[in-house]
């Protein structure tokens, strides 16, 4: 059981949100338990949060109206203009390109783009297993409205992303964003036929359409285009009703995300 | 594939990241003092940016990125002024030594925040503007500051606690100084 002490040299980290799961658990419980330590956060908090927000609003630290202007016809004149002669090089090279396409590079193209795919979907099932079965991630997932501030709205979109099947029921148990491997991804937890599920979002090389995963052990894991994302489904479940899942969800998900 | 790669650059990156110009200007303002220098390393930052923005990956925090690139480009500029390194074994020493921490005040006023934050060392203003303003992790901050993670906690923590015992110097409230006093003010 964790005592105060241990609370007050975890409470920067704390705070941070960069504490273990089991860790932030473990002081949550204390803090449950004991008003001081509740009181000593909600004033750190306090503190950081008035911190933000004078750093925000203080009139002096704010750019010149002009000076944003300026920037953007300074960045504008420091990119490398489009000469005759850079068009004609760049028709070379895509005239270039199609030739080789055509002499197999598409093959090429293919089989590195099918392999990056695999390796993501290795790390997918990964972090299905680490962060949704056994929940023994090293860094702690953060919720979606967080990690759509601070890495886009895609993550945001998948806050509201509501899954539906025809062939079953889906009980939904978590959403956030998670780290495995190094990896990050948008990660959505429900039942499904009762088994635990994941749908995982992050970027990477899609395949056209839904496809199973050729990985021997495990669960079985589809691979499904979501706009500009690439998705998994990852479940202990029949080979075939994941890859049909993961067709069912593919339209809905990408418009959702749009 | 360069084909139109380069008007399609510059779309990507304004829509990343020009919409962080005022937050990275007023990071740039906080550690630089004066416009004119802001105006500069925000400027550099953003050419920086821009030239090496085949190595961002979409859809990891952009702010991040530059905050970084910003603090690469300040601490060139400074080792090329030969400005003081700092000990970082001292100060995870320092972070262990501190044998009172005021509670927080209250009735704190943003400029009070401000002002306090000016009271304590540099260093500990970094670190404390990069995680709790500009939110980044302690590995993205080790990276932009290129010191250990370890230095990135203990900085961390010495610096709270300096904020803290600042604002309550400052006579912020009167959990720190009592209510008389307030009144009196």
């Amino acid at each position: 059981m964790m005592e105060c002490r241990d609370v007050r040299e975890l409470a920067d980290s704390f705070l941070s949100e960069q504490l273990l799961v089991e860790t932030n658990h473990e002081l949550l419980r204390h803090l449950e338990t004991c008003p001081v330590c509740r009181r000593e956060m909600t004033d750190r908090r306090a503190l950081r949060d008035q911190l933000r927000s004078a750093f925000m609003h203080a009139e002096d630290l704010s750019p010149r109206p002009e000076f944003a202007a300026g920037l953007r016809t300074t960045l504008r004149s420091s990119q490398p203009g489009m000469t005759r002669r850079s068009v004609l090089q760049s028709w070379w090279t895509l005239a270039a390109g199609l030739a080789l396409a055509a002499g197999g590079g598409l093959f090429v193209r293919n089989s590195t783009a099918r392999s990056r795919l695999a390796a993501t979907a290795r790390v997918a099932a990964g972090d299905h297993q680490n962060c949704a079965v056994t929940f023994t991630l090293a860094e702690r997932p953060i919720g979606l409205e967080d990690a759509g501030r601070r890495y886009g709205a895609p993550y945001r979109a998948l806050a509201t992303f509501v899954p539906t099947v025809v062939d079953g029921t889906i009980e939904m148990l978590e959403r956030h964003a998670c780290v495995y491997q190094g990896q990050r991804f948008g990660h959505v937890v429900f039942r499904y036929r009762g088994a635990l599920t994941s749908l995982l979002v992050t970027d990477g090389v899609a395949p056209p359409v839904p496809e199973l995963e050729p990985i021997d052990t495990g669960p079985a894991i589809a691979s499904l285009p979501v706009g500009r994302f690439v998705g998994f489904v990852v479940a202990d479940l029949d080979r075939t009703r994941v890859l049909h899942l993961a067709q069912a969800l593919a339209e809905p998900l990408s418009q959702h995300l749009a | 594939m360069s084909v139109d790669l380069e008007p399609d650059r510059w779309r990507v990156f304004e829509a990343e990241a020009m919409p962080h110009v005022d937050r990275l200007f007023r990071h740039a303002m906080w550690l630089a003092g004066n416009r004119t220098e802001a105006e500069d390393l925000v400027q550099e930052t953003l050419v920086q940016a821009l030239q090496s923005f085949h190595r961002f990956a979409p859809g990891t925090n952009c702010r991040a990125w530059l905050v970084t690139i910003l603090q690469h480009v300040r601490s060139n500029r400074r080792r090329k002024q030969g400005r003081i390194v700092v000990d970082s074994s001292l100060e995870e020493r320092l972070a262990n030594v501190v044998p009172f921490v005021p509670p927080v005040p209250d009735g704190i006023t943003d400029e009070d925040m401000l002002l306090a934050m000016r009271e304590i060392p540099a260093h500990h203003q970094e670190v404390i503007l990069l995680c709790d303003v500009e939110e980044m992790t302690y590995k993205e901050i080790a990276g932009a500051l290129e010191i250990p993670i370890g230095t990135v906690m203990s900085r961390l923590h010495r610096g709270r606690e300096l904020l803290r015992t600042a604002l309550a110097r400052r006579g912020a409230g009167p959990a720190a100084m009592g209510t008389a006093d307030k009144v009196g003010r």
